[in-house]
């Protein structure tokens, strides 16, 4: 039961938060929508910010999860790389997708000390971290230029996305990420 | 702010970035980045996008624009690879405006030169394959046509076909037959105007794409898939461009008043 609560209450929290933006979301908000008392919001969550820090790693769990997934099926390491570029972009080309949330966390917030930029920049090294790893492994020499290289596509993909539904973006990234992969070998 | 990607000076500056159409097209990497390393430009931005408002815009203007660039790059498929240019631009300022100074707009010029270099070069292998292919079935069609048919050899006197083939350039003679040569005498006179700098370049991106498809044939010299309807889409296009276009052509007068210089030769 207790754990139940805690995870619609995280549930009703993370729709808001990626619909309206993250600030723009009050705890009186929250509770509104969930329809349960301030109290018990604050009994399983200590403050917003412990609530955000718990939307954005469900969010990457979720994310690493599926390329995790994805990755696996895959041989060798090109194939990997390629697989986990089009994962990310797949993500994107989702309706409902509405940006990156550890990309619209460390917009809203700037503050470097803040620990939901540190939690949102994390999962960005990782991912190019993740990029470069493959593209070492897949013998390509400027691992870390492919790597920046990809990352700009995927979240270039992701604001035309966003701001043209369905205009062919992802595809177009798609085959970009491939003659990219392709030239730096 | 990022609407400034649309205004027509970034799209002049692109153009005077480079001597041709891919210099140019990298060239918008640089201007880029010498806007947001500018003074003050940065504080501009985070006025502009407040932590609510994403910094998202779409840049319809300039993919057009690029396109259009990209068709004179003789680029195989010019609406794809703008759109590959501006996926990369707008990754590029995101990560810079996060990240200054780690060359973000520098690495997606880099990215930008390898797929300028792949969307052109497979297709001018691809151009000289067709030419070849069609040069040798139009000449084929020809002979038949002259041997066969005595109103042909009539209509292909000595002159008439001297005046045609002065005046239709290289690329006709990969043109299937289906399409008359006063059309796409039309359409590469057209293409012509364009270059010189005379008329509009068209929007091939607001054109319908079985229209935008025959233009580009026509120019590129590709084999159409459906020669029929490629020629209709083609006279579509013609009609399109005089109804709504050739109103913005500009000719110099030819009486000597003027020595403006309109083309580059």
């Amino acid at each position: 039961m207790a754990t139940q609560m805690r995870e619609y209450i995280l549930g009703v929290a993370s729709d808001l938060f990626s619909s309206r933006g993250i600030n723009a979301t009050s705890v009186d908000a929250i509770v509104a929508k969930a329809d349960i008392a301030k109290v018990t919001l604050y009994k399983y969550f200590k403050s917003k910010e412990q609530l955000i820090l718990e939307y954005l790693r469900e969010y990457d769990d979720k994310l690493w999860k599926r390329l995790s997934e994805v990755t696996a099926q895959q041989g060798d390491a090109a194939s990997k790389l390629t697989a986990l570029v089009n994962a990310m972009l797949d993500w994107i080309a989702d309706p409902e997708f509405k940006g990156f949330a550890f990309i619209n966390a460390s917009v809203e917030f700037p503050q470097s000390e803040s620990p939901v930029h540190q939690s949102s920049m994390e999962f960005a090294q990782t991912l190019r971290n993740t990029l470069a790893g493959l593209a070492k492994e897949a013998g390509i020499k400027g691992a870390d230029t492919l790597a920046l290289q990809l990352s700009l596509v995927i979240e270039g993909a992701a604001i035309t996305e966003r701001t043209q539904r369905s205009s062919g973006a992802v595809e177009h990234a798609k085959a970009l990420a491939k003659i990219l992969i392709g030239a730096a070998k | 702010m990022l609407e400034l990607l649309d205004s027509q000076w970034f799209l002049r500056m692109i153009v005077a970035g480079g001597k041709t159409p891919a210099a140019q097209l990298l060239a918008m990497f640089d201007i880029a980045g010498n806007w947001i390393a500018a003074p003050g430009i940065r504080e501009l931005f985070a006025k502009a996008y407040p932590a609510n408002k994403p910094a998202l815009h779409s840049c319809a203007e300039l993919k057009a624009h690029l396109t259009g660039i990209a068709v004179k790059a003789k680029a195989q498929n010019p609406p794809i690879l703008a759109s590959q240019l501006v996926i990369l631009l707008q990754g590029a300022i995101a990560e810079e405006l996060r990240n200054p100074g780690a060359g973000a707009l520098g690495e997606a010029a880099k990215a930008a030169q390898a797929v300028i270099a792949n969307a052109c070069h497979s297709d001018q292998k691809q151009r000289r394959a067709l030419r070849a292919m069609g040069g040798v079935t139009l000449a084929a069609v020809l002979v038949a046509a002259v041997s066969l048919h005595p109103l042909a050899r009539q209509m292909l006197s000595p002159a008439a076909t001297h005046v045609a083939a002065q005046q239709l350039p290289m690329p006709v003679a990969a043109m299937p037959a289906v399409i008359s040569p006063d059309e796409m005498e039309q359409v590469l006179l057209l293409q012509r105007q364009i270059e010189d700098g005379r008329c509009p370049a068209p929007e091939l991106l607001v054109l319908p794409q079985g229209q935008a498809t025959a233009y580009m044939n026509v120019i590129n010299a590709r084999t159409p898939e459906n020669p029929a309807a490629d020629r209709e889409n083609m006279r579509a296009f013609l009609a399109w461009f005089k109804q709504a276009r050739s109103t913005q052509c500009y000719f110099p007068p030819i009486n000597g008043h003027t020595n403006v210089a309109w083309t580059k030769r």
